[in-house]
Order: C-alpha cells, then structure tokens, then sequence
C-alpha cells in the first residue's frame, strides 16, 4: 500500500468544497423566485455543477452531493446526517443559502479513495 | 450396411442385403449418371462452339430422364436421413455449448467479495420509519433531536447487515406537512448525485409520509478498497 501525504493534497478541505458549492448554488439559482415548476431542474442543476466542479479539483475522493430547495412558507424542515468512515481522510460540508421565497440546503460528502 | 443399421432389425437373410446392395449400386449409378448428364447440359451454354453444333447435341436425344432425377433425389434423401439417424445415436452433440455471462463486471472497478444488500436495507428501512414514526405529531423543538437519533439509529441498524469494508452515510430529513405547510410534496424538492464506481456503490432511499410530516432516510454505501 502506498503512503499517501496526508497534507493539504488528499485531505478532505472544508473551505474550498464550499466555495465551491456556494458558487455552484447562485450560478444555479441565483436571482430566481420559487416556482414550483422549475424545482426539480434547478436541484439537478446544483447537484450537477457541484460534482462537476468538485471533479475538476482532480483529489482522490468520491464524493455525495444531497440537494434540498424548499419553499418558504412557514413549514418546519430538519435534516441530520451520520456517518460510519474514516475521520482522518473523509469529511462533510453543509451549505445553506436562501433568498426571499426559498431555501437551498446542499451537503457534500467526500469519502478518500 | 448402412441400411441394414437403420431398419433396427437384425436380418442375417443374405437375399435382403444383396437387395439393398443393389439398390444402393443402382442409387451410385442413377446418380453417377445423372449429374454427368446435368454436367454436359451445363457446359453448353459456357461453350458454344457453333449453333449448329449446339442443336445437333439439343434436339434428337432427351438430355435427362425425369424419373430417373426424382429417383436421384429419393435416394439421395433416403441417404441423408440414414446418416443423420447414424450421427444422432453416435451422441455427437450438434452444437457447441454456449457460455451465458450473468454479471458483466466493468474493467477496474473493485470486486468486493460481498455486494451490499439494497433490497434488505430497503425492507428495513421501511419497518425501520413506520415503527419509529407511527404516532408522532410534528413539532419543532422536539423534532430536531429525533431526527438525530433517526439518523444514528438507521446507521446502528444499516451496519448490522452490511458487509465488510463499506462505508456508510446515512442522511434523514424530516419536514411538516398539512394545511399549514407545503401541499403534498408540492413546496419541497430532495435531490442527489454522486461521483463514484456505479458498479460497487450504491444508495437506498425510502419516504414515510403521515398526515401531518414525511421523513425521507437515505443510505449511502460506498466501498473502499
């Protein structure tokens, strides 16, 4: 087996995955209002440019990317997530960005090869 | 001899072989004739030396005999019924065997010695949520620790079943539903993708829905090498 640099190479970097899914999230949604039509494009469209951008970063990991958008009205929404991996190698990051008529909840999981 | 075989009967009468061997020296003949016949029709269009010539050869003799041709072809057939018959008891088998692969495993994608169970998990998930979820109302504070020990517990319950070397996340997310809220699932969209070996990782997913809340627990599985 062939040791890996644990350095800044091939550890999981929270700050950078969520720039980079922050970027992803306003390219994708930015200045729009909630229409319910639209959704289901627009989550396929975070999800997509996420993984697209986080592939681009070239790092040995397989990554998992969970999109939730949601309408604001009033309703109560909570998500948790647990994991069973390796703490030293693997790693997670949550993005939650909203506007005035919706919420987008992304989170990215990225488990070393 | 060939004949004798094929009738099934053992007759040692020497009046019934010589019989078939007449028939099958006539058969050699009729047939060592005809095609000779048919050879000379099918070179004269080929070659034609003068028209003269050609009709001297065509108009006073009759090139074949027709009963002699359909005799041809009785025998030939007899013939070839024989030796198949001959062929079939011998066990000679027709055809190659044929290999039929199930699973087309892709080039480098790891072959755990253990698939995880989706079906199972599935199954479980399902008892798992309509247990735990049955008699609940939604409320705010007290959802948010339930959704955490949710998701601890489906992930208990996930490794009990899952095989080695597999490495879990398991997300839930819980939502109110009703008048106050969305209609159906028509405020709130749930998506994911991933990037991984499609033939080793996967995902289960399962929705429980009440009056007034759903719960959607996911699990994703990944190996690793």
């Amino acid at each position: 087996m062939d040791e890996f640099q644990t350095g800044e190479e091939t550890a999981f970097v929270v700050d950078e995955v969520s720039t980079i899914i922050k970027e992803s999230v306003e390219g994708a949604i930015g200045g729009n209002a909630y229409q319910h039509s639209r959704v289901n494009q627009w989550t396929t469209n975070v999800v997509e440019q996420s993984l697209s951008q986080l592939s681009k970063l070239g790092k040995p990991f397989k990554y998992i990317v969970t999109c939730v958008i949601m309408q604001k009205n009033g309703a109560g929404l909570q998500t948790a997530s647990s994991c069973f991996w390796d703490n030293t190698t693997d790693g997670s990051c949550t993005v939650r960005w909203g506007n005035k008529s919706m919420y987008c909840i992304v989170s990215v999981f990225g488990l070393a090869i | 001899m060939a004949a004798k075989h094929a009738r099934g009967s053992e007759v040692p009468a020497t009046a019934s072989v010589r019989e078939s061997q007449e028939k099958s020296s006539k058969a050699v003949e009729v047939s060592g004739g005809a095609p000779s016949l048919l050879r000379r029709q099918s070179c004269r269009p080929s070659s034609r030396p003068a028209p003269s010539q050609a009709h001297a050869h065509t108009k006073p003799q009759a090139l074949f005999s027709l009963k002699g041709l359909v005799a041809t072809q009785k025998f030939s057939k007899a013939l070839k019924e024989r030796i198949a018959l001959k062929i079939a008891m011998r066990n000679i088998p027709a055809r190659k065997p044929i290999v039929i692969v199930n699973e087309q495993v892709p080039a480098g994608s790891a072959q755990p010695a253990e698939m995880f169970p989706c079906g199972l998990i599935h199954r479980m998930l399902q008892d798992f949520l309509s247990s735990r979820l049955e008699a609940m109302d939604y409320s705010a504070p007290s959802c948010g620790g339930l959704v955490k020990a949710l998701s601890e517990e489906v992930k208990a319950l996930v490794r009990t079943v899952c095989p080695d070397r597999y490495r879990l996340v398991c997300t839930v997310a819980l939502g109110q539903l009703g008048p106050e809220g969305q209609q159906g699932y028509g405020g709130l969209v749930l998506a994911s993708r991933s990037l991984w070996d499609p033939h080793i990782d996967t995902c289960v997913a399962h929705t429980y829905q009440s009056q007034e809340m759903f719960c959607t627990a996911n699990v994703f599985a990944v190996y690793f090498e």
